[in-house]
């Protein structure tokens, strides 16, 4: 039988607006935007196996967005979910920005952003140079694609022919300080992704059914890594939260954090 | 000392198929014979050094042990913060290969000088720095670094055409200083290149009846603190001497000991580039005299101090 990722993507949601509403946390928005990812790559995808050389690596690239790991291994039961009480907190392991080896299933230590596609292509590359069959997938933000490091490493990606290598951008639209076109313009990332070597699909984020798809595409062997551009909207799920600036930084009120529990219900 | 190093990593990936070499596009005539043995461990990023360093962590991640290979100045400050995130941050076995450091690119002018690397290397967590001086050294240095199984950096300075090496390779030891010359006035301690300039001048001084005793300090990072103790006690003044800004390198690890030691308190004067870029271009054994760091500018340095 099947995952109901839809199920596992409600309560993830559910566990990230709650874990930064206790800790006051920020990063609400892209933490949801990059939810539904998450549930599918999770629970139908990620060969975790934390104690074996031969496992699959995730990298959150986008680390501020912590929360949508941390809450995600929670849900395949990777970590305890009392922990989540401790994101940010003094004293604890569960920092906003991921630490390698904090917790199983945390593979790097990311939050800069522009590095996390360069972890993954290593972890790839040495994949393919060991002959093993594991993937790396890795999870990027739009906003993060200015910086330049990304495509100086997808260029080595796919020169490599790493079609052990998956990377997918949350196009939330919506970065620190405003909408992304207006800010630098990143326009078709898929095009440029595909330029620089790699094959790119283009699917709606919230819906499990393409994530599933394009996930088994991305993972059949191939010669090529692969892009997929996920369209989501930030916030995505509590109302007042989506498509929303403010939702990057702000963190909710005992009002808004009630709302939205009502809306994830 | 480009050619010894990538000799030596050659024999090692014989030795070990879990090391792996990276360049971004530097060691033409250098690594082609690597690169042909073994196609499947050798990789060129392009010219993009952030690149280079963040797939070089992303492969020890996997366990492997990568070498990262590239020109000093842009491996160090062009990558710098993949190397503190990256590589220093998450403690992984990356050696970085800095290809010529300090003004071995000579006439190129201050871009393709680094005088900075051994100050900004030293300060990042979990770091070792390591100044190869000549062939024994930079062969040792290559092996320990594999054995170490934490983020080190190598500068890999032009080989000394005339250098007595009184000692054998097992006497090298990453963080241990090597005492290349007796003498009970002053002890000088260099790294890389200046190893020469320090040796040069002590016979320089012998005319003057000073006997400078010279130590290869090979390792800036973890700082041999017991030679530094010694070479206090037993010659009362103590110079460092490096082709770096004094600020920050191996003449800011020394003074920060002795100030904080009070009991090695001694005449201490830090040798190297004056906080400054060059205006004007040359050799590097011109831009050496220039600074006071060729042989005669540090001879005449220290007879001042000691006068």
């Amino acid at each position: 039988m099947g995952v109901d990722y839809s199920q596992k993507a409600k309560e993830i949601k559910h566990d990230i607006i709650t874990t930064l509403y206790k800790a006051g946390g920020s990063f609400n928005g892209g933490s949801m935007s990059c939810a539904d990812i998450i549930a599918v790559l999770f629970h139908g995808f990620m060969r975790f196996k934390p104690d074996n050389d031969e496992r699959d690596m995730f990298f959150l690239s986008k680390g501020h967005c912590s929360s949508a790991l941390y809450c995600g291994l929670v849900s395949v039961g990777l970590i305890d979910k009392s922990e989540l009480n401790t994101y940010g907190k003094d004293g604890s392991k569960m920092s906003v920005h991921p630490k390698k080896n904090s917790y199983p299933g945390v593979e790097a230590s990311t939050g800069s952003l522009g590095h996390g596609l360069a972890l993954a292509t290593g972890s790839a590359l040495a994949a393919k140079i060991m002959n093993s069959d594991v993937h790396s997938f890795v999870l990027m933000g739009d906003g993060e694609c200015n910086e330049g490091s990304v495509w100086e490493n997808a260029m080595f990606a796919s020169k490599n022919c790493l079609g052990n290598l998956t990377v997918i951008v949350d196009r939330n639209r919506l970065q620190g300080c405003g909408r992304d076109c207006d800010i630098l313009n990143m326009g078709d990332i898929g095009q440029k992704f595909n330029t620089f070597g790699f094959d790119v699909l283009n699917i709606d984020g919230h819906n499990h059914a393409q994530i599933e798809e394009a996930l088994k595409y991305a993972t059949q062997k191939r010669d090529k890594p692969v892009a997929i551009i996920a369209e989501t909207v930030k916030g995505k799920g509590v109302s007042f939260m989506e498509d929303r600036l403010e939702w990057h930084y702000k963190s909710t009120t005992k009002e808004q954090y009630e709302q939205a529990m009502e809306e994830l219900r | 000392m480009r050619n010894l190093f990538v000799d030596e990593v050659n024999k090692i990936m014989r030795e070990n198929d879990k090391v792996i070499f990276l360049t971004a596009e530097c060691g033409f005539n250098v690594v082609e014979g690597l690169a042909e043995e073994f196609p499947k461990r050798f990789y060129n990023t392009g010219i993009a050094e952030q690149s280079l360093v963040g797939t070089a962590a992303g492969v020890a991640l996997r366990g492997l042990k990568p070498v990262a290979y590239t020109m000093a100045m842009f491996l160090t400050m062009r990558a710098y913060e993949q190397i503190r995130v990256d590589v220093a941050y998450q403690n992984l076995p990356v050696i970085l290969a800095g290809v010529i450091p300090g003004f071995g690119y000579g006439n190129s002018g201050p871009t393709h000088h680094s005088i900075e690397d051994a100050a900004i290397m030293r300060v990042l967590p979990n770091m070792t720095v390591v100044y190869p001086g000549n062939e024994i050294d930079v062969r040792a240095a290559a092996r320990q670094a594999f054995e170490l199984n934490k983020p080190c950096y190598i500068g890999l300075g032009r080989a000394p055409q005339d250098m007595d090496i009184n000692y054998s390779s097992s006497e090298f030891k990453i963080g241990k200083a090597i005492q290349m010359k007796d003498g009970n006035h002053a002890a000088i301690f260099a790294y890389g290149a200046m190893l020469v300039s320090a040796l040069k001048a002590a016979e320089l001084l012998k005319k003057d009846g000073i006997d400078l005793r010279v130590y290869n300090m090979h390792t800036i990072k973890p700082l041999d603190i017991d030679a530094l103790k010694i070479a206090s006690k037993e010659c009362g003044a103590v110079f460092t001497l490096e082709e770096e800004n004094i600020i920050g390198g191996l003449g800011g690890a020394v003074a920060e000991f002795y100030a904080e030691n009070s009991e090695y308190a001694c005449k201490f004067k830090r040798l190297g580039v004056p906080d400054t870029y060059g205006e004007v271009t040359g050799t590097q054994k011109w831009i050496h005299s220039q600074y006071g760091i060729d042989a005669q500018g540090v001879a005449t340095s220290i007879k001042e101090i000691l006068k």
